[in-house]
């Protein structure tokens, strides 16, 4: 942190070595949550470029109290948010996503590779499902583990807000998995909520109530 | 405890937001709702899962191609300044060079019949060609006297301590650029 903020000081009275270290340091949080939100390597390439370049430009007005990555995050989202809106994205169809099946915890073997693209591609495919601040809040969430206080002052909405986002996107990612699914008549290892309401044992409850505590 | 409570209680617990307080109503609400515990286990898995997927990286060499576009951008505003001070410089000295000598012109034409003027304009021009014989002359002389006389070292030594001190400024401004590096250095990033 206070490297960080040695580096910040220097890029501001303008050594350019410096701000390429926050680059390094920042480029794959700041690229993630451009590719997730705009779905193409490309576009995730230029908008994480440009966020590093207005970062540089409005350095002056970063407050060095606040935590920079959810300054930069912030620089990134609206970013992102922008070049949505002007994109007019067209709506992927339930029917266009591949058959939806919960991905083991812990997957052996040689396919590993192969699953990990698997999970890329669906999780991308779900998440163009959501709208932008919708899908903004859950990759904020998930890929930055920002706080909702953190995404609020990300995406300059309340807490509140977040956390109904949040809660909402949720549902319509589980909604859409579920759909697809059963669209698709997969086999998943879990049935419909009916059959598992009737054939999980006792134990399996107790234990799914205890994850709580943990 | 209503199933949509309970539900917006999940999605607080599985970001770490749910107050202790609020835990055991949930808790207690799962204990005897099977649909609700679907939904937990749905939601805990579908979480885990997403928390799984790695982030990705963007290609070799990121920081130097926004390194790169940094410096482009940097450049832009002092080449559309300089071009822009080149037109404004230019277009005052043309109407500094016109109300020069525009007075100039009018006078000319005002004076174009009188005699005077021409016999003015020769005397001027031959002034000006003895005073360019006379420096002629004088830099031959010294030019000779340099090569013959006891002098040349001296006009050597001379010539010698403005390359070593040519030479002290360029090592000096190397020095200044080693300090703050440009983007050079950061090629293979």
């Amino acid at each position: 942190m206070d490297e960080e903020r040695t580096w910040i000081r220097a890029a501001l009275s303008g050594e350019q070595q410096a701000f390429a270290r926050l680059v390094e340091v920042y480029q794959v949080r700041v690229y993630n949550l451009a590719y997730r939100m705009l779905g193409n390597p490309q576009d995730a390439e230029d908008a994480a470029q440009e966020t590093f370049l207005r970062a540089y430009s409005r350095l002056r007005s970063y407050d060095l109290e606040r935590p920079f990555g959810s300054w930069l995050l912030a620089i990134a989202a609206h970013h992102c948010i922008d070049r949505l809106r002007r994109r007019r994205v067209p709506s992927v169809s339930l029917d266009d996503l591949p058959p939806w099946r919960w991905l083991p915890a812990n997957t052996p073997g040689p396919e590993e590779v192969v699953l990990r693209q698997d999970a890329d591609e669906q999780v991308q495919r779900l998440l163009s499902q959501l709208p932008a601040d919708y899908r903004l809040a859950i990759v904020l969430r998930y890929w930055n583990d920002l706080s909702y206080k953190e995404i609020a002052y990300a995406t300059k909405s309340t807490e509140s807000a977040v956390k109904s986002r949040l809660h909402r996107a949720r549902r319509m990612l589980m909604e859409s998995a579920r759909e697809q699914r059963d669209g698709e008549g997969v086999v998943t290892g879990r049935g419909s909520s009916q059959e598992r309401g009737q054939s999980r044992s006792g134990g399996e409850a107790r234990c799914v109530v205890e994850k709580l505590a943990s | 405890m209503r199933c949509g409570e309970a539900s917006e209680l999940m999605s607080l617990s599985l970001d770490e937001e749910l107050p202790a307080a609020q835990m055991g109503a949930l808790k207690e609400h799962l204990s005897v709702c099977l649909a609700c515990q679907d939904e937990w286990i749905d939601l805990y898995r579908f979480s885990a899962w997403l928390s799984d997927v790695p982030l990705m990286s963007p290609s070799a060499g990121f920081t130097a191609r926004v390194m790169s576009r940094l410096a482009q951008r940097q450049a832009r505003p002092r080449v559309v300044g300089g071009a822009a001070f080149l037109l404004l410089g230019s277009a005052l000295a043309s109407v500094l060079a016109t109300l020069l000598v525009l007075p100039l012109l009018i006078e000319l034409w005002r004076t174009t019949n009188s005699p005077a003027l021409f016999a003015g304009l020769q005397i001027v021009l031959l002034s000006a060609l003895n005073v360019l014989q006379l420096v002629g002359q004088a830099v031959w002389v010294v030019m000779g006297a340099l090569a013959t006389t006891w002098s040349y070292p001296l006009f050597m030594s001379y010539l010698l301590l403005i390359l070593l001190l040519t030479a002290v400024w360029v090592t000096l401004v190397k020095l200044q650029r080693e300090k703050s590096p440009n983007l050079g250095s950061l090629g293979n990033r």
